[in-house]
């Protein structure tokens, strides 16, 4: 019975994956070559050996503690920036700019730029931690200036603390705008890094192993690659969906 | 003692709403506030208060008192349940364990023993606004603000709580100025009324109640006469 409605209630996600497949598989038959567009069964294989593969693990957690290095720095300094502009008017015309400027440049430019400055393990977290902070400034702002003035007013009329009015008033106001910044930024950032790497060619990273399959015309490989980054993608996102339901389960 | 306001003026844009105004609120009463809808009654609570500035005035007796302000709306932190909105004006002033008593006692006097851990989304208007009464009530307050603190509940809770209001006051005699546009609410909590105009605001009527709130009744002669004098002020016709 559980089950039942659980595969109910999932069926359209199952459909519109087996549709997806469906269409890559007419493709591939149209096109007929394995090194243009690899079939599914093909790509499935080669996802196989990579799975299997002694450095598929070293790898991946390579790519994934990059971005994660990049996006705490992010999110770090995304706060305590953000805060300070949400709450000062002369700071947040100071730092506009500045962000609209990072936003607008593109992601290539900025790796071009990091690989000029950084070492190759060092631009990929350059580039994620850049991608991700104007966006999670931004909503950390936006969150600030969603508090009420009247809830404010409510607390100083109360002597409630300054510390205690940021702690318990500012941050948990922050808090449902930064886990929608979070989610952008980590999608946004995953593909930066993933991007950096292909350039940067680190020792083991998910980008170099992109970029290796493309020299050997190991289509299938470059394929499978993408799936594991999609996947890895996926589990990032749902695991911020599952602290979000955590933070802001008051709604 | 008494609180002392004298020369205040106030305004808005080109909305004078007060000029040149004075007024002495009695320690340890309950000032009810009558007036028409939009004459300034609640910024004059937001003046004395100290949520927003005078242009100019005279203020004695509000130094370092603590006030607790029943506002116009519940203003309830979203992501604090009922309990934790109580707990959270009152971390400061107690200790934990006391803490808990108050919460309990307030909780259950404004009838919401039940719902201690459900957050405002969950609760309905009236409810939100007997939390913030709780809120109120339950901080050691020298003077409660209130600005229509029983409006939008039903009869029966109405009553709950004006009773509950009047054996706390008989507990602590606090200060209280209070705004409503129910004048026998007026008549029978008050100690004394004042009555506003249109704005800039002046003071209409003053009464003094002379009876003690407990053997005041509605059909009382003085009484009727106070709320004829008041409804003639305010414009109604019967
Ligand atoms: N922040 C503001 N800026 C400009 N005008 C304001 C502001 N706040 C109130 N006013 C004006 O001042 C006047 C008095 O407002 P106030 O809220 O004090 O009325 P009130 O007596 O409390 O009315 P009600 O009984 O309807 O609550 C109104 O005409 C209102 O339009
Ligand atoms: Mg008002």
């Amino acid at each position: 019975m559980k089950i039942f409605t659980i595969i109910k209630s999932k069926f359209p996600t199952i459909l519109s994956i087996l549709i997806l497949i469906t269409i890559w598989k007419i493709i591939s038959e149209i096109i007929d070559s394995e090194i243009i567009v690899p079939s599914p069964e093909e790509t499935f294989k080669s996802l196989i050996l990579i799975l299997k593969s002694k450095a598929f693990f070293k790898t991946v957690m390579a790519t994934v503690i990059r971005g994660w290095i990049g996006f705490l720095l992010s999110c770090i300094l995304g706060l305590i920036v953000g805060m300070l502009a949400g709450i000062n008017c002369f700071l947040e015309k100071m730092i506009q700019p500045l962000l609209v400027v990072i936003k607008a440049t593109p992601v290539m430019s900025i790796i071009l730029i990091a690989l000029i400055w950084f070492k190759t393990d060092i631009v990929p977290i350059f580039v994620s931690f850049l991608v991700a902070f104007p966006i999670i400034c931004l909503n950390v702002m936006e969150g600030i200036k969603s508090v009420d003035v009247k809830i404010i007013q409510m607390a100083k009329i109360y002597r409630v603390k300054k510390y205690r009015i940021i702690i318990e008033i500012y941050i948990p106001a922050i808090m449902s705008f930064l886990v929608a910044g979070f989610s952008t930024a980590m999608g946004i950032g995953w593909k930066a890094v993933i991007a950096a790497e292909v350039l940067s060619q680190p020792k083991y990273a998910i980008g170099k192993s992109l970029q290796m399959a493309k020299s050997y015309i190991e289509i299938g490989d470059v394929f499978a690659w993408t799936v594991v980054a999609i996947f890895l993608s996926f589990i990032f996102e749902k695991t911020i969906r599952i602290i979000e339901k955590k933070i802001v389960r008051w709604r | 003692m008494t609180f002392i306001i004298e020369n205040l003026d106030k305004k808005y844009d080109h909305l004078e709403v007060f000029k040149d105004f004075n007024i002495e609120i009695t320690e340890r009463k309950i000032t009810c506030i009558l007036g028409p809808s939009g004459c300034g009654k609640t910024t004059f609570l937001n003046i004395i208060s100290g949520v927003i500035k005078s242009d100019t005035g005279f203020f004695s007796g509000f130094d370092s008192k603590l006030i607790s302000y029943l506002f116009q709306e519940p203003r309830l932190l979203d992501w604090k349940t009922v309990w934790e909105n109580i707990e959270f004006v009152l971390k400061d002033h107690y200790s934990k364990k006391e803490i808990n008593k108050i919460i309990c006692k307030y909780i259950d006097m404004v009838g919401l023993k039940g719902f201690e851990e459900y957050y405002p989304s969950k609760l309905s208007g009236g409810m939100m606004q007997r939390v913030s009464i709780a809120r109120a009530f339950a901080y050691p307050s020298d003077i409660l603000i209130m600005d229509e603190p029983f409006k939008g509940l039903d009869l029966k809770i109405k009553r709950l709580l004006m009773n509950a209001f009047v054996k706390l006051w008989t507990e602590d005699s606090r200060s209280v100025i209070f705004v409503t546009h129910d004048i026998e609410e007026a008549l029978l909590l008050g100690d004394e009324i004042y009555v506003f105009s249109e704005a800039p605001v002046r003071i209409k009527k003053h009464f003094k109640m002379n009876r003690s709130k407990q053997e005041r009744k509605l059909e009382d002669e003085q009484i009727e006469y106070m709320k004829k004098e008041i409804y003639k002020v305010l414009q109604f016709v019967i």
